[in-house]
């Protein structure tokens, strides 16, 4: 057995397919270009593939990756060259590699970038908002669980997942931020999630309307090191 | 895209239904003198992009270099608030083209729900909705599908309808507005060149008159080269007309989401509820080549990891056996399952299922329509009570233990001792599930019986009766639910009150045309969904359009009654209908018309000397 792992970008259009969607769509690529895919065995036998970290609806990114059990090897040069005739416009595979190992992408997943762009209702000072946020020990959310029928209610502590947060772009009411969430099977924070809590904390006047998010990279602990989760085995 | 849409695409639920761009969808260059063709299915995208019919004419009228056909579904609700918030009209999901600029808007017809749906797309295009409100610059609106056969319900609304099967003739009339759109004729003349092309009705060249009893008088062309019949279309040879190779693969989860490879048209077994059954006449077969042919092209294409075989009654086709068989091989090492809808039930069913089962396993669903054997023979429905135990029998022995039932309560005749073999059957499941079901399948049985309020269909035989009322459909639904208990079984049914609309609105005439426009104006729409339909806004559309709902779904009428539909001719006499309605009276069964010919007209008048 052969794991590939490709790094993907989706961008344009391909950024309003949900997770399900996302999964679907590479399957079927694999079919159509006749990537011997692996399967699971059993009466519903299903391809093993393992993505890292799904991306939400309408989040556009530079930072994908799948992890695919082949039964061979293929070729990755004209497996990439050829993603054109198997791919839609909008997501690109950049590049792809065999790793060895059992594969468990998101386990090593720790960390991901964003620029989050917004409108403000109000020209403010988003530096004040920004070292306010920072300041902030805790920032306590409800996080709402549904288990059957009985809702659980759990109280998080989003401060911490905070590692990086600064402003890039403020013209006028437009803002472009640069932030680093904890991301992974750990706990993260979505920066959905961060803008929607920012605005009660700090009276951030954010038109929530307007919150557009790209994932720039998706990091992942090695020995206390961070490092690009394409790297990782 | 342009920004505004980019904008509420982040705003509303399942944004993959309205950003076009999937695999295999059609990117054309648009030039001035090209015909810009709308297909437009009214209901939401995946609902609309399940149906067979669409990928054929799409991909048929793309493959013409002077045509581009692109997609329209309806919006749904909360994409709609947005867009009239922002003004934002109708447009299609290829290009973003407003509807209103196309040359040809056509609409799909296959169910009367969806109707208020097509007025809801033309509003939002900016199209007026009454043909006669139209000027120059509307688009010409069409429509086809199972439901034009009667079109009169909305004849004030559709410019023309093409009747029968489209490969043909919608390329003659694409050709025909080609050609006009050079010339600049203008649409009135367009609209009388169009009633010569075999299989189009014009119904603004009509005229319709009345009887005091409310009842039809007449409907006759106005214009001298108007048929006064208007003849539907259907394709002699299915191994030699268009197919697409390839379908477009939809990003989300659609209602079918697979490739469908039609393997016949046509069905002989002569149900007498079934308006597809007489509609869809005579049976043509693709051949074996042909079809598997067919399914590797879009297997290759699309990468779907299911097949299905697409027909009326895929076990009818002559060379199953052999068909299934080949098809597995070709398919099973790449695990493609292979999925068989409409199977009618019997052993060969089985065999033929067991053959599948290789592949991957799903559930089985069986109709056998109606509880008694009497009922059974009068809706002419083939099948026999052991036939059904046997073939439970059989499946269980093979480990399945999902099944579903489906019946029809309402049918003519009907008394409650029919409506206790309905209760009995699914007891005889449970009864064979505890005889046969296998030592190692640790699965519970689940039998879901359902059954759904019968609507008397024009070109039927049963197309003169009177529907159920609702409180009588009502009384038989608190019935079964009472007679049917267990907990493997599950009895569902089906809303009475959609079923009396859709009996209404399916053999309605003209006058039924504006409840549907006032309905629509009181803010129904998306009616074959539950939790839209709004059934009191519906009655005040009846009330003020002052048109009785129960003239049209709970009358019977007699034989000499002149039919909304008389003038189109689908090929099947109005005599068979009568002798086979007959024959329902008395519980009389007619022999498939494979064994031997059961005199329906159609290899007399239409398809001459062919079946």
């Amino acid at each position: 057995m052969e794991t590939l792992r490709i790094h993907y970008t989706r961008e344009g259009r391909m950024r309003f397919l949900s997770h399900l969607e996302m999964v679907r769509l590479v399957e079927r690529a694999f079919r159509r270009t006749d990537v011997p895919m692996k399967f699971s065995e059993g009466f519903n036998p299903h391809p093993r593939y393992n993505f890292a970290m799904p991306l939400s609806v309408g989040v556009s990114s530079d930072a994908g990756y799948i992890d695919v059990d082949l039964t061979e090897k293929i070729d990755i040069d004209s497996f990439l060259k050829t993603q054109k005739k198997y791919l839609p416009t909008g997501l690109d595979f950049k590049r792809a590699k065999y790793v060895t190992g059992a594969s468990s992408l998101m386990s090593h997943v720790s960390a991901a970038e964003y620029l989050i762009e917004f409108s403000l209702n109000e020209e403010v000072d988003v530096k004040d908002h920004v070292a306010s946020l920072l300041a902030l020990e805790d920032m306590l959310f409800e996080k709402k669980k549904k288990k059957g029928r009985r809702v659980k209610v759990r109280t998080i502590n989003l401060r911490p997942m905070i590692y990086k947060l600064q402003p890039v772009v403020t013209e006028g009411k437009r803002v472009i931020l640069r932030v680093l969430l904890a991301a992974g099977a750990a706990g993260g924070l979505k920066p959905a999630l961060l803008m929607d809590q920012w605005a009660k904390l700090t009276a951030l006047p954010v038109d929530l309307d307007t919150v557009r998010i790209h994932r720039l990279s998706l990091l992942g602990d090695v020995d206390g090191q961070q490092k690009d989760v394409y790297e990782i085995l | 895209m342009n920004k505004q849409m980019e904008q509420i695409l982040h705003r509303v639920e399942k944004p993959s239904r309205y950003i076009g761009g999937e695999v295999n969808s059609c990117m054309k260059e648009i030039k001035d003198d090209m015909v810009r063709f709308g297909f437009a299915f009214p209901d939401v995208y995946e609902v609309g992009m399940s149906h067979l019919g669409m990928h054929i004419l799409y991909g048929l009228l793309n493959a013409q270099e002077d045509t581009y056909c692109e997609r329209l579904f309806t919006p749904w609700t909360d994409m709609e608030d947005q867009m009239r918030t922002l003004g934002i009209p109708l447009v299609t999901l290829e290009t973003h083209t407003p509807a209103k600029d196309l040359d040809i808007l056509g609409f799909t017809l296959q169910y009367e729900m969806s109707y208020t749906n097509i007025f809801n797309m033309l509003d939002l295009a900016g199209i007026p909705l009454r043909t006669a409100n139209r000027t120059e610059a509307d688009p010409l609106v069409i429509a086809g599908g199972p439901c034009a056969y009667n079109p009169e319900p909305i004849a004030d609304f559709i410019d023309a309808f093409v009747l029968g099967e489209g490969e043909e003739v919608t390329l003659e009339l694409v050709d025909m507005v080609k050609a006009a759109k050079k010339a600049g004729t203008p649409k009135a003349e367009l609209l009388k060149q169009l009633v010569t092309i075999p299989g189009v009705y014009v119904p603004s060249l009509y005229e319709v008159t009345y009887k005091e009893d409310g009842t039809l008088n007449a409907i006759t062309p106005t214009y001298d080269k108007a048929p006064t019949s208007i003849q539907k279309r259907f394709i002699k040879d299915l191994d030699t007309v268009y197919y697409p190779d390839s379908f477009i693969v939809p990003f989300m989860d659609t209602v079918h989401d697979r490739a469908m490879v039609e393997i016949f048209r046509g069905c002989t077994a002569g149900c007498r509820f079934c308006q597809a059954g007489m509609i869809y006449r005579p049976v043509r077969e693709k051949s074996v080549d042909t079809i598997m042919e067919a399914a590797q092209e879009l297997i290759r294409t699309t990468g779907f990891e299911e097949l299905a075989l697409s027909s009326l009654s895929t076990l009818d086709y002559t060379h199953i056996e052999e068909l299934i068989k080949k098809l597995v091989e070709q398919h099973e090492p790449n695990r493609v399952g292979l999925s068989l809808p409409s199977l009618r039930l019997n052993s060969f069913a089985v065999s033929v299922v067991e053959e599948i089962q290789k592949i991957r396993k799903t559930g089985l669903t069986f109709a056998p329509e109606a509880g008694s054997q009497r009922m059974r023979d009068v809706i002419n429905k083939g099948v026999t009570e052991e036939d059904l135990t046997t073939t439970m029998a059989q499946i269980f022995r093979l480990g399945w233990s999902k099944v579903k039932l489906y019946f029809m309560i309402g049918l003519p005749t009907e008394t409650f001792e029919d409506l206790d073999g309905i209760a009995d059957l699914g007891g005889k499941v449970v009864y064979q599930w505890r005889q046969n079901r296998t030592p190692d399948n640790k699965k519970p049985l689940t039998a879901t019986l359902s059954a759904s309020c019968f609507v008397p269909k024009p070109f039927t035989p049963f197309q003169w009766m009177a529907q159920d009322t609702l409180e009588t459909f009502k009384e038989k639904q608190a019935y079964l639910r009472e007679k049917i208990k267990g907990g493997s079984q599950k009895f569902n049914y089906h809303d009475a009150e959609t079923s009396f609309l859709e009996a209404v609105v399916a053999r309605g005439d003209r006058r039924v045309g504006a409840v549907i426009e006032k309905a629509f104006e009181l803010g129904c729409k998306y009616d074959g969904w539950a939790e839209y339909f709004n059934y009191e806004k519906w009655m005040e559309a009846f009330e003020e359009t002052q048109v009785d709902p129960a003239f049209f779904a709970n009358r019977e009428r007699t034989y000499e009654e002149v039919l909304p539909w008389d003038h189109i001719d689908i090929g099947v006499t109005k005599g068979y209908l009568i002798r086979e309605n007959e024959n329902a009276k008395k519980g009389v069964v007619t022999p498939d018309c494979r064994t031997s010919c059961t005199g329906c007209g159609i290899n007399t008048d239409l398809f001459v000397g062919g079946c």
